[in-house]
């Protein structure tokens, strides 16, 4: 019985030798052939390699210019204050600002309620001061979208225009 | 002891479930109906071609017009239009060239429409094809100008 356990205690021991040489091994192994860490803020270029990106390198007169759209708005009746969710798309960075002018068709003559300043790629809206406030109602609107150039001359280009219906309620 | 407090703990707790459907005790089974909604309301990004530059050596470019992120109420279609300021002449001062556009090379039709997206697509795109017409005779150098407007449109 003695040894039987004699016997037992130097098979695990060497069993355990062997396990520790080979990780000593492995260790060793990988040592000499590293994997590059990738984290989440870094790009792992190999060497002559290219940077892959999601957009293609294109110009921005190729890539168009982005504009949001809306089919309705909702606005309080008997009160200038509006909330108008537009906004220059970060895509149109280093390219084009945009102007909104929101213009209500329903009168006798097209006219503006609302003109935005220019806005940079990744600004919006928000918050606005109508022209005048509007009694309850459903009304035809249109929002101008103006592009320009982001060079000296904030050079103006093709622009769209966004058919809305414009509903003005009370208490909402 | 016990259903005495369990009652007051009831009583106290009742207010607070002011929002919830009443249901108050009975022989039988009760039931109540809460109504449950979420508006999403309708949207889209368009892009439109910016610029449109001819030169000698290129009198024939090619633009996109795109949607994306497309939301519609069922049935509708969110249609892009497009119009020329000049009639399709660029000008400069009266002088003028003029130009063509294709709608993925078909001809530009009366309707207007480059580009139409039905509802529970997502997305769609047209492509346009450009060619400028100098007659060579122009009265003037300098910059020949036209602008297209894209009018967007859910119906």
């Amino acid at each position: 019985m003695d040894k039987n356990n004699k016997n037992k205690r130097i098979a695990l021991i060497l069993a355990g030798a062997l396990i520790l040489a080979a990780l000593i091994l492995l260790a060793k192994c990988s040592h000499g052939a590293q994997m590059p860490v990738k984290d989440k803020q870094s790009v792992i270029v190999p060497e002559g390699g290219v940077v892959l990106t999601d957009e293609p390198k294109t110009s921005s007169a190729e890539r168009g210019v982005e504009i949001p759209g809306i089919e309705c708005l909702e606005i309080n009746a008997d009160t200038a204050q509006a909330q108008l969710d537009l906004y220059n798309p970060v895509s149109n960075r280093d390219a084009y600002y945009l102007s909104f002018e929101l213009i209500l068709l329903s009168s006798e003559k097209p006219e503006t309620l609302y003109l935005s300043p220019l806005l940079a790629p990744g600004e919006s809206v928000g918050g606005i001061t109508l022209s005048h406030s509007l009694a309850p109602g459903e009304y035809d609107a249109l929002i101008k979208v103006q592009p320009y150039q982001m060079d000296a001359d904030r050079t103006m280009t093709n622009n769209a225009e966004l058919k809305i219906k414009l509903t003005v309620r009370r208490g909402v | 002891m016990k259903k005495f407090f369990l009652s007051l703990l009831i009583a106290f707790a009742m207010p607070l479930n002011a929002n919830a459907a009443d249901i108050t005790e009975g022989s039988g089974s009760q039931s109540g109906q809460v109504s449950v909604d979420y508006s999403l309301p309708s949207g889209y990004i368009v892009t439109i071609p910016a610029d449109v530059a001819f030169t000698d050596s290129q009198l024939s470019v090619q633009r996109a017009v795109s949607a994306k992120n497309v939301r519609l109420s069922q049935g509708s279609t969110l249609h892009v239009y497009a119009k020329s300021k000049n009639d399709f002449k660029m000008k400069n001062a009266d002088s003028y060239i003029n130009y063509s556009m294709l709608v993925n090379t078909a001809e530009f039709n009366e309707s207007g429409i480059v580009l139409s997206v039905l509802s529970g697509e997502t997305s769609g795109w047209a492509l346009l094809d450009l060619t400028a017409a100098p007659s060579g005779e122009e009265a003037y150098a300098g910059d020949y100008t036209d602008t297209l407007t894209f009018t967007v449109a859910i119906e």
